[in-house]
């Protein structure tokens, strides 16, 4: 295109879009932000009983909390579950989005279509099936079932992200190696890896981030031992027992903390609109 | 070389690699295997062991034959509910999440500054998900919460709004945690209108009203059909927050609840089962005609010249 | 009164309809982004029927030009004014210019009948005259049969002549076109050249042309502009340009390939001595040189008379070919004439690498300008 210039629109109509755009961004910012600041300020409290303001601060709810809700064991078994579930499928999803990129063949479409289609059907709806089946198996209640639970949704990801990566690596790179005379395995492992770790790497990140908001599969499968946080968190939330708000909003902060801490790691390797199902052009 | 170019030569080069005798076939597709098992076993097969459960009806309800696990939902008037209780959430929550998202995305196709900021704030609430929201909501939009101090602040009511554990305060959790996947969604559609169109409608005479009702609506419409079925798919599935702000055992007793309460509290897995096919179905179905409108509405708008 | 080949500049020889346009005045065009200058002071007047082009190479401010010819760009200081209207501030809608876009900008939601007829129908025209309008515009474009298809489902060419058929359906009274032909491949191109032009004719059109390549520019227009940075560098007829370059970079823009440093020797009138390396020539003065001072001598290559080895000769400098390129109606020889000098020639003879030869550069062909700023 000609262009080497920004253009602008002839003027005579106000840009109000733009105003537009702010504040209904405002508007989104203040609730969720007001919602955050609220949840994290109550966790500090000592009491808040109706002022705009906590009446005094202080930390020991997030202690109560670590001892009342096992926050140490739960953050472990958040840990092992998320990083089981990035490995796993980054293991069964790395080739598949390699293969997807490089070759084509009779029926690609359709495999593509049935690798992508847990994404597009919310997990409660194929969770409770899938949970019936694996107590069946009894599997259900252990971390291994919480895991291949949460492979579900994180599987067709995977390939989601890295197929378009793969694409866009060179194939010439490959053939350049295997003329300076290098076997498929070590084009594999001196070309491939390098050009596809930070891909790789951010795929995984993602599916972490997003194996550790995922509720709903957790929820069905677990046991006492196998929760992540954000089950804990729900269960917190709604168990019968009386609890103060601030404990569990303490338990909450521990939640957000970890997410956003692992969000903004996953955000200096990614765009954001690639964080959502996004349907490429 | 350009996206569009690698993956060309991509797959082009890759054929002619693999390429042998249509009778034999390349060893290393068969790499793509497991995952296509995994999800054959884990995602297909659940749903047919869950239909061939949900024929096999528990209890009472196998007087009924095979059909009396559905039976027994769509027979009684409290489980029905669960249906349209569902739907008050639903179609509401993603209308209004699309209508909002619209503009915004349409006018975002021009940058505006800060805007790459404004796009991984959004991803925010996406990453803390649904119980997170919620749970918040419990303080923010409380009886003492800001949003009731500020109302009674301004003077537009004179008590507490009640915001919570009813249907208003699931609506506010949808809206909330919906809201960023739609308009990103509807971002990525809206940017990919070439700019020169609006130009050369303006050229031809067009008025502001004239080229967004002729040019720019109708091009957005697959993507916003799009983002409207798989925004009404996730809406539809509601569960936590209708627990946690809402009132599960009354207006806001949504399907996931009701399949979810046959499971772990009646222990009724075909029922269960029948009621997460009823949704899958209904899921499905709408999945179906959204992906079948983008094909359908690319296949015209794709291979604009000089793109 | 029809016009006829006396009114219109250019010197089209044939009768045409009188153009709906009187006069296109712009004076003083200047447009800012951030602090770069992207057209500065531009001043063009456009009678009628003519067929001006824009030439230069990207972001000398053709473009720029053109968008805010068209109202799609905002202009910083200047007007302009049709038929002695000023209608600077005016929305490009209300215009009524037909423009063609560089990629077309075909609406692919609609099909080729209703892309052409869009101006029409958000002018509130009857469906009937719409049809009957569209109908002839279409054939005028030789796209009769392909109404009912959508862009997508044509190839590069036949889009590029729906956006031709779209504009003109309006008859506007003036038509912009924005480097219309860069997208396609060469002879498509040369045919859509002809188009272009038998169209601008037949229909009494008045046309501004945005292009960066000088052939297209010479080739179709009764008047080039050609443009440096965001100033007109040189305006006038093809043949002015071409033969009377008046400055060193028009003259590299349109073909004068040799470029060589001199120091001026003498200066009598027009004719210039200057040398440099051991080499002299003799030249054409063009601006202001000074005795001793530095200028830049230049000539085509078609102009360089590549004969036969004479060393005795005195006007003429000896060299060796170095390479010799087979271009269809002759050849193009690089000549290495020692101490780094080369020249580009072209001939009709055959020449091999590592022949001697000598070359004529005739004064009359040999411009001699001012070092470029």
């Amino acid at each position: 295109m000609s262009i080497a210039f920004r253009r602008s629109p002839a003027r005579g109509r106000l840009d109000g879009g733009a105003g537009f755009v702010y504040a209904v961004v405002a508007v989104v910012l203040a609730v969720v932000g007001g919602i955050l600041l609220s949840v994290v300020l109550d966790a500090f409290a000592t009491s808040w009983f109706g002022g705009w303001l906590p009446d005094g601060y202080t930390d020991r709810w997030f202690r109560a909390a670590i001892s009342d809700f096992e926050i140490p064991q739960i953050l472990l078994a958040t840990a092992f579950i998320t990083l089981s579930v990035a490995v796993a499928g980054l293991i069964l999803g790395v080739p598949a989005a390699y293969v997807l990129a490089r070759r084509s063949f009779p029926g690609k479409g359709v495999l593509q279509l049935l690798l992508v289609l847990p994404l597009l059907v919310p997990p409660i709806t194929y969770g409770i099936p899938l949970a019936t089946m694996l107590y069946e198996f009894r599997i259900a209640g252990t971390a291994a079932g919480v895991i291949v639970a949460n492979l579900v949704p994180a599987l067709p990801l995977v390939v989601l992200l890295l197929t378009p990566f793969f694409e866009q690596i060179d194939p010439n790179l490959e053939r350049a190696a295997r003329t300076l005379g290098a076997s498929p395995l070590s084009v594999f492992t001196r070309v491939l890896v390098p050009l596809a770790a930070p891909g790789v790497l951010a795929a995984a990140l993602i599916v972490v981030v997003r194996t550790l908001a995922l509720f709903e599969l957790t929820f069905l499968v677990s046991g006492a031992d196998s929760q992540t946080l954000v089950v804990a968190l729900y269960y917190a939330a709604f168990a019968p027992g009386i609890r103060p708000s601030q404990q569990i909003d303490a338990m909450a902060v521990v939640y957000m903390a970890t997410s956003l801490v692992l969000l903004i790691a996953a955000l200096r390797f990614v765009n954001p609109t690639s964080m959502v199902f996004r349907v490429r052009r | 070389m350009t996206a569009p170019a690698a993956r060309r030569s991509a797959v082009e080069s890759g054929d002619s690699f693999a390429r042998r005798p249509r009778r034999r076939f390349d060893p290393s597709l068969l790499v793509i295997g497991p995952a296509v098992l995994f999800v054959l076993g884990l995602f297909v097969y659940p749903f047919v062991y869950g239909l061939a459960l949900s024929f096999q009806p528990y209890g009472d309800n196998e007087l009924n034959g095979p059909l009396g696990s559905y039976m027994a939902f769509f027979g009684d008037a409290r489980e029905r509910l669960s249906i349209s209780n569902t739907l008050k959430l639903a179609v509401p929550a993603t209308l209004i999440d699309v209508v909002l998202a619209l503009p915004l995305a349409y006018r975002l196709r021009r940058p505006i500054p800060g805007q790459r900021v404004i796009a991984a704030l959004f991803v925010i609430p996406m990453t803390l998900g649904t119980v997170l929201i919620a749970e918040g909501m419990l303080q923010f939009f409380g009886p003492a919460g800001w949003v009731n101090k500020t109302l009674l602040l301004i003077g537009v009511v004179h008590e507490p709004v009640q915001f919570l554990h009813n249907y208003l305060g699931t609506l506010i959790s949808l809206l909330i945690s919906d809201f960023p996947a739609v308009f990103l969604l509807l971002l990525g559609y809206a940017s990919g209108i070439d700019p020169a169109l609006d130009r050369a409608a303006r050229t031809l005479g067009a008025s502001w009203w004239q080229r967004t009702w002729r040019v720019t609506l109708p091009m957005m419409a697959p993507g916003v059909a799009v983002a409207a079925a798989l925004s009404f798919v996730a809406t539809f599935s509601v569960f936590p927050s209708a627990v946690l702000v809402g009132n599960p055992a009354g207006e806001t007793r949504v399907i996931a609840f009701a399949a979810w309460q046959a499971a772990y509290e009646h222990f009724d897995y075909s029922e269960a089962s029948a009621i997460a096919i009823v949704m899958g179905v209904i899921e499905l179905a709408l999945v179906a005609a959204a992906l079948s409108l983008r094909a359908g509405g690319y296949r015209r708008l794709r291979a604009e010249a000089g793109r | 009164m029809s016009g006829t080949a006396a009114d219109s500049p250019g010197g089209a020889r044939r009768e045409h309809p009188t153009p709906k346009l009187k006069s296109l005045r712009i004076r003083e065009l200047t447009k800012w982004f951030a602090d770069t200058a992207a057209v500065r002071g531009f001043d063009l007047e456009v009678a009628g029927g003519e067929f001006i082009s824009l030439l230069g190479p990207s972001g000398c401010g053709k473009t720029t030009t053109l968008n805010c010819v068209a109202g799609l760009l905002e202009p910083d200081e200047g007007a302009i004014e049709i038929d002695g209207k000023d209608i600077t501030r005016l929305a490009p809608e209300k215009r009524g210019f037909g423009m063609v876009f560089q990629n077309y900008a075909l609406f692919p939601h609609l099909t080729i009948a209703r892309n052409v007829g869009f101006g029409l129908e958000v002018r509130g025209i009857a469906r009937d005259e719409i049809d009957r309008r569209t109908a002839r515009a279409l054939d005028l474009v030789q796209l009769g049969g392909l109404r009912s298809r959508y862009p997508g489902q044509l190839s590069g060419g036949q889009q590029q002549r729906v956006a031709l058929a779209r504009a003109l359906v309006t008859e506007p009274p003036l038509i912009l076109m924005d480097e219309p032909l860069s997208n396609l491949d060469a002879k498509l191109r040369l045919e859509m050249r002809l188009e272009i032009r038998r169209l601008h004719q037949s229909l009494g059109l008045t046309t501004l042309y945005v292009t960066h390549d000088q052939e297209e520019a010479l080739s179709l227009s009764d008047r080039v502009v050609l443009m440096r940075d965001g100033v007109v560098e040189q305006a006038g007829t093809p043949e002015e340009l071409y033969s009377q370059p008046r400055s060193l970079y028009v003259a590299n823009f349109l073909g004068y390939r040799n470029l060589v440093p001199v120091q001026v020797g003498e200066i009598d009138g027009d004719v210039v001595r200057a040398a440099t390396n051991g080499f002299r020539f003799t030249g054409t003065r063009r601006g202001a040189l000074a005795v001793g001072g530095s200028a830049v001598a230049t000539i085509r290559p078609k102009d360089v008379q590549v004969l036969a080895s004479d060393p005795g000769r005195a006007d003429t400098i000896g060299a060796s070919i170095e390479l010799a390129e087979f271009v269809g109606d002759g050849f193009e020889v690089s000549a290495d004439a020692g101490s780094g000098q080369r020249f580009i020639a072209r001939t009709v003879d055959r020449w091999s690498a590592g022949d001697r030869v000598s070359l004529r550069l005739p004064p009359e062909r040999l411009l001699v300008f001012p070092t470029d700023r």
